[in-house]
């Protein structure tokens, strides 16, 4: 097994993701900070039976469901609906399968989009997106204006919205 | 599909196109403040846009063939998460603050806290833990329901002949008048040490056990009662405002740090870990203490979001 480590630029780059995707869904930069140590404890504490090779869309997946868990239980135990007993099972759901699953579908469903799209519009998606090219590379490479470009982007990123589940269904 | 996610959707993709190209000007950070504050769905929108933009970029490090094959992912452990997993020592599993809010009667932060409760006792609160009072006719019931805490009962006698009983996980642990110490690890291991006198440690299916000044003991419900090498004084330093160091793993050491920090440590380098460390630190200046320490080591620190990494 080799012993390479991590990155802190990648730690760092991942957890400012996850902070303000979670910021941006509740205006609420402390809980966000919250969350996001608590996807990373459970990041952490996956046993590794599955590996997961590409912790993004993992973490994505667990702050989603963390922020959902959240959502409810604050509602629960303010109505005090949910005994608490049954609060402490919740506790321990880790990354069960469902989470492995979702967190592979959530990708699929992208690619699956992007198969659907306009040819144009899956390349210039392509080029800046997967491969990382600038705008303006992007439009030199396919002999476009650059607002050609962003408007296909636009294009490609309306289309993807519509046709895959997000959070503010 | 209704029209109006449709034309958040067309903001959002706006406002992340518009990101895309360079930082936003005053003007613009302005307006976009003032967007996300109309309506919590433009948040949730732009979060949307933003994490399907991220999740893309996935498709580039994704081999095509795999991709519905879960188990072909089976191979050896991803080198980033086997040296993750030997961090979980590192990271204390904290539970959700909402879920503790529910149950607790006290609750600390990353400070030490002690409180005195009606009959006098005393009970020194390490950070990030959290404790319910039981008491009724008959008993002086606490629970631990988080983290570890040193506990000062008051004396049983003639004016109060209630027992005082710490419950912490599947644990019972009665004082025949003394001072004693229990951390709670989850809620089916605990420790325990004890300060002053006796203490009477019971776990269900387990013979139960008297433990005297100095002896410390681990309550598993596996193994059961079983003593444990561990200085009730050392266990305690924490209570008196230091940590004290004397050439355990580095491990080890992150482990006692962290609950008394906002932020975990989190070690990036596996290697370091068995790194022995020898220092005292004070809970009153653990902010200019973890850099030093680390410093000290060889290592980096780096602040990001809920998270202090060690490199």
């Amino acid at each position: 097994m080799s012993s390479q480590s991590p990155t802190p630029a990648l730690y760092a780059e991942y957890t400012r993701k996850i902070h303000r995707y979670l910021w941006l869904r509740t205006g609420d930069t402390e809980l966000a900070a919250d969350l996001t140590q608590e996807c990373f404890t459970r990041l952490l504490a996956h046993d590794g039976e599955v590996p997961i090779e590409r912790p993004l869309p993992y973490l994505y997946t667990l702050a989603g469901r963390l922020l959902t868990d959240h959502r409810r239980r604050h509602e629960t135990w303010r109505t005090g609906t949910l005994p608490p007993a049954d609060l402490d099972g919740l506790l321990d759901d880790r990354a069960g399968p469902a989470t492995l699953y979702e967190t592979h579908r959530q990708v699929d469903d992208i690619e699956a989009a992007l198969r659907r799209l306009p040819a144009r519009s899956r390349n210039v998606f392509q080029l800046c997106r997967v491969e990382g090219h600038t705008y303006r590379e992007a439009a030199r490479e396919l002999r476009l204006s650059v607002s050609a470009v962003q408007k296909h982007l636009t294009l490609a990123m309306r289309y993807i919205l519509d046709q895959t589940h997000t959070d503010d269904d | 599909m209704t029209h109006s996610r449709r034309s958040r959707h067309a903001q959002a993709v706006r406002w992340w196109l518009r990101s895309q190209d360079g930082p936003l000007s005053a003007a613009e950070q302005q307006a976009l403040d003032r967007w996300l504050a109309r309506d919590p769905a433009h948040g949730e929108a732009l979060a949307a846009v933003e994490k399907q933009w991220a999740l893309a970029g996935e498709l580039a490090h994704r081999p095509p063939h795999q991709r519905h094959q879960p188990a072909a992912r089976r191979a050896a452990m991803a080198p980033w998460l086997a040296a993750a997993t030997v961090l979980l020592a590192v990271l204390l599993w904290r539970g959700p603050h909402w879920w503790l809010q529910a149950r607790a009667d006290r609750i600390t932060g990353a400070a030490v806290e002690t409180l005195t409760l009606d009959d006098g006792s005393r009970v020194t609160l390490a950070g990030h833990s959290a404790l319910r009072l039981d008491y009724d006719q008959n008993h002086r019931a606490v629970t631990l329901l988080r983290g570890q805490a040193v506990f000062h009962p008051a004396p049983v006698n003639a004016g109060e002949p209630r027992p005082f009983t710490v419950q912490a996980g599947d644990a019972r642990l009665t004082a025949l008048g003394t001072v004693f110490w229990v951390r709670r690890l989850d809620a089916h291991e605990q420790r325990v040490a004890v300060l002053e006198h006796r203490v009477l440690a019971r776990l269900p299916g387990h013979p139960e056990q008297r433990l005297a000044t100095g002896q410390s003991a681990r309550l598993s419900d596996r193994a059961g009662i079983r003593p444990l090498a561990l200085d009730p004084t050392r266990a305690t330093d924490w209570s008196r405002g230091v940590l004290v160091f004397d050439g355990e793993p580095l491990s080890d050491a992150l482990a006692r740090i962290n609950p008394f920090r906002q932020r975990p440590l989190v070690l990036l380098d596996r290697a370091r870990a068995g790194t022995p460390v020898r220092a005292v630190l004070h809970l009153d200046n653990l902010d200019g203490g973890v850099p030093a320490l680390a410093d000290s080591l060889g290592l980096r620190t780096l602040e990001v979001p809920g998270l202090t990494l060690l490199y």
